[in-house]
């Protein structure tokens, strides 16, 4: 974590289950919910953010620090000296990094990143799902998505014949 | 709130719970759990084909309607060949016939797979509770397919849908003012008043377009592309006059136009692109117009009032040509009248020959 300095506005974040984290107001500004909260005036003490645990909370966190353009004191010496391009290759292995995570994790940022809309991190969290419903067999997906074939052998027939050209 | 908490916590017990049985490599996750506009993001990262395949998972499955939010139906979506592949050591008129009967295979099979994604998607025969972004169909239908045409513009409306294209330039057998007997009349009369309300953007291709009485414009539409479609004078301008917020027109090998005239101001008119179209003269008061787009077919332009005109592209039509293929007196052009006062950058596209030519 960045040592707090002075002159860097900081906001306070609250998840249901009453933990705290105080965050630099330009990470928080990450997350657009965030920002039109700060921007309109809502945020003068702490923010609660519902539905979303600490520990989801402070992964969120943890991706938008990680993310926040390096403008800023905290990676200014980073980017002094590293190219754009490697900077963004080592976005690449850090965001690879931080998504080998649990399904029941990555179900609850799904969800995060969408309540708080920040739209890199819903790209990465719902990338996986993405890939599995586009890459595999009907079966698969069913237990992917823990679905039951329900069907009556003549109504899937009758389905698959409607739609054959999905199938192909 | 605390509801919603609670309901966090239990999907989180739950997945929990699946953890325990996980495999290595295929997660589960129950994606109907998301909330609606998550689910919709994730579809609308899908291809439809993706999404149809998983609308078929199963009857729970079928009964949420899932659907993707951007439906644009080309030859490509259901992976259609469209290659006549003639077999040239038949006669001409054979050759004409096989062509025709392979166009009728293909668009019924193209009008077979539409329907199959649509039929779920309707909850009687006129509404639906699916929500559109983006409704298209781009493909060469034509008069006779009128049946599903309106089906398909009435779908699109039902469904709230904000860009909505009906574009059957594609694979344009006959061209000319003696085909318009082959297009459809397009039903714009679905599209004016509280109903079209939702559409922003309309592209129209290879269609008619006859404005009804009772027309009144479509409330909120921006963007308005009409490509190789046939429209009297009158009912082009009415047509504009009409949507008050056009924002962006785009005009292109449209007929049969000589003259554009609008007296009244088309306040909101940003950006207009006139192209390959029959229309000799443009007159217009468009106080915002920032960027226009024109070629030789358009001789007369009266753009008066423009003061925000910054940007001008002449695109000559000869661009593409060959030398061989015109005539030296061919490349002259001029602008005879052209009311352009306030424009700050004029570009002009040209052939390489026209370009010597003036020198």
């Amino acid at each position: 974590m960045a040592t707090r300095e002075a002159g860097k506005k900081m906001i306070m974040l609250k998840s249901p289950d009453g933990m705290e984290f105080e965050v630099e107001e330009a990470v928080a500004m990450e997350s657009q919910t965030i920002r039109k909260m700060i921007e309109d005036d809502c945020a003068d003490t702490a923010i609660l953010i519902p539905n979303i645990n600490s520990k989801i909370l402070s992964r969120v966190i943890e991706y938008c620090n990680k993310h926040v353009p390096t403008t800023g004191a905290t990676g200014a010496a980073a980017s002094d000296t590293v190219a754009p391009a490697a900077l963004a290759e080592d976005l690449k292995i850090w965001d690879a990094e931080f998504i080998k995570v649990n399904r029941a994790t990555r179900f609850n940022l799904i969800q995060a990143a969408s309540y708080l809309n920040i739209k890199g991190l819903l790209d990465l969290t719902s990338q996986t799902t993405i890939d599995t419903i586009s890459d595999n067999s009907l079966e698969e997906i069913r237990s992917f998505l823990s679905t039951k074939n329900d069907y009556l052998p003549e109504e899937e027939q009758t389905i698959r014949r409607e739609n054959q050209w999905a199938f192909q | 709130m605390e509801k919603q908490s609670s309901e966090e916590l239990s999907i989180e017990n739950k997945s929990a719970g699946f953890s325990r049985v996980e495999k290595p490599k295929v997660a589960e996750i129950q994606l109907q759990l998301l909330p609606y506009d998550v689910l919709r993001d994730i579809l609308s990262r899908l291809s439809i084909k993706d999404v149809v395949r998983m609308s078929t998972l199963s009857g729970e499955w079928r009964q949420q309607r899932i659907c993707h939010p951007d439906l644009v139906f080309t030859k490509d979506t259901f992976g259609i060949s469209t290659d006549p592949d003639p077999d040239f050591t038949k006669t001409i008129n054979a050759i004409i016939r096989d062509t025709d009967a392979k166009r009728a295979s293909w668009t019924a099979e193209f009008i077979f797979n539409v329907e199959s994604v649509l039929r779920p998607l309707w909850s009687t025969s006129t509404t639906t509770t699916t929500t559109l972004d983006k409704f298209a169909v781009e493909f060469g239908l034509r008069r006779k397919h009128k049946y599903y045409i309106d089906r398909w513009v009435s779908f699109s409306i039902a469904s709230r849908a904000k860009h909505i294209a009906f574009d059957f330039t594609f694979d344009v057998d006959c061209a000319g003012p003696g085909c318009d007997q082959y297009k459809d009349v397009f039903p714009l009369c679905k599209l004016s008043g509280p109903s079209g309300s939702c559409v922003t953007s309309l592209v129209l291709g290879y269609v008619w377009l006859k404005l009804p009485p009772s027309f009144c414009g479509i409330t909120n539409l921006r963007k308005l592309t009409l490509k190789t479609v046939s429209i009297s004078e009158g009912d082009l301008q009415c047509l504009l006059l009409s949507c008050a917020l056009l924002e962006h027109i785009n005009i292109e090998w449209c007929s049969p136009l000589s003259s554009l005239r609008i007296g009244q101001e088309l306040c909101r008119l940003q950006y207009l692109r006139v192209r390959r179209s029959e229309l000799e003269m443009l007159e217009l008061h468009a106080p915002n117009l920032t960027k226009f787009e024109f070629d030789e077919d358009l001789a007369q332009i009266v753009l008066s009032d423009c003061l925000r005109l910054s940007e001008a592209t002449f695109v000559s039509n000869m661009r593409t040509q060959e030398f061989n293929d015109y005539d030296f007196d061919d490349l002259a052009f001029t602008f005879t009248e052209l009311a352009l006062p306030h424009v700050q950058k004029l570009f002009l596209l040209l052939n390489l020959d026209q370009v010597c030519s003036r020198k």
